[in-house]
């Protein structure tokens, strides 16, 4: 598969995860304190956000192309045990990881300003992945 | 998000007299039954366009490694471009980039930092339009991803 078909196909997985990374930021809020983890509730509130974005822009850059947006699976599987700033905040990191993978195989299967999104959504997201306790990479996203 | 296991491309880019080899792993974080990534494959094959691009932005990596080099060698500053060194030469090395390159006079330490903040962050947006100029999916994904690893070292920079 190649051209617009392999775009399509590449626009409908990068929002399949989205629609997984919204739910999964929705439920890391849930359990984090604005008053006890102030900076904490801030990151993750603002990932929350940029991935929603990100969302609505897919739906209508897919809808803009003729295709049927895929829609959010009813849950997605969470960590049993959030209770802590740990492991909220290395969930959060596993999901910016596994966004960059995402927003990597985008940029490979589109064109034009759809790839350029795509670039701008991989620097964002391995930014971000420093944000949750993630080091520098030679290559985020591969 | 889910996690998928990573699927490995491995795309071989025919650069002018030289072979490059662009290795790459797509994954995908969401679980949508028929929403795969099995079938898709980069935008278009390798080209004479791409040999050129990867020369233009090897040079450009190139330059800014001399610079972090030098910048390396002023007092104090060293540890904040050693880590610009070392990434810039592992991406050389990816992109199979040979070529020579210059060391400037970087002046003192003030006018140093700043130059060389200046210079990654033209280095990142230089990365980012390549990326978006590349023939080849393949290329693509290795020149953003080459961007989001300079992003990420001036974050740290600060």
């Amino acid at each position: 598969m190649s051209g617009p078909d392999a775009a399509l196909e590449a626009l409908q997985t990068t929002l399949a995860a989205e629609h997984a990374a919204v739910f999964v930021y929705g439920a890391l809020g849930a359990q984090t304190s604005q008053s006890a983890t102030p900076a904490l509730f801030a990151d993750v509130t603002d990932a929350y956000t940029t991935h929603q974005d990100r969302r609505d822009h897919l739906v209508a850059t897919i809808e803009d192309a003729g295709g049927d947006p895929v829609a959010a699976e009813p849950g997605y599987e969470l960590p049993a045990d959030l209770s802590t700033t740990a492991a909220i905040t290395g969930r959060a990191l596993r999901l910016e990881r596994a966004a960059a993978a995402t927003y990597a195989f985008l940029v490979a299967n589109t064109t034009g300003r759809n790839r350029a999104w795509a670039v701008d959504a991989l620097l964002d997201t391995a930014v971000r992945e420093l944000t949750f306790g993630g080091a520098p990479e030679t290559l985020p996203g591969l | 998000m889910p996690n998928r296991p990573p699927l490995s491309r491995r795309s071989v880019l025919a650069a002018g007299g030289g072979v490059i080899v662009v290795t790459g792993t797509a994954a995908a974080c969401g679980s949508v039954p028929g929403a795969t990534t099995s079938g898709a494959e980069p935008t278009a094959p390798s080209s004479a366009a791409d040999a050129d691009l990867v020369e233009e932005v090897g040079r450009a990596i190139a330059d800014a490694a001399g610079r972090a080099r030098a910048t390396a060698g002023v007092a104090g500053l060293r540890p904040l471009a050693r880590p610009f060194v070392r990434l810039h030469a592992a991406h050389l090395d990816k992109l199979g980039w040979t070529g020579t390159t210059s060391t400037p006079d970087v002046g003192a330490a003030d006018g140093a930092r700043g130059a060389l903040l200046t210079a990654e962050r033209r280095l990142q947006a230089k990365l980012a339009r390549a990326a978006g100029d590349a023939r080849s999916g393949a290329l693509a994904q290795v020149l953003a991803s080459m961007a989001a690893a300079v992003a990420q070292q001036l974050a740290v920079a600060g």
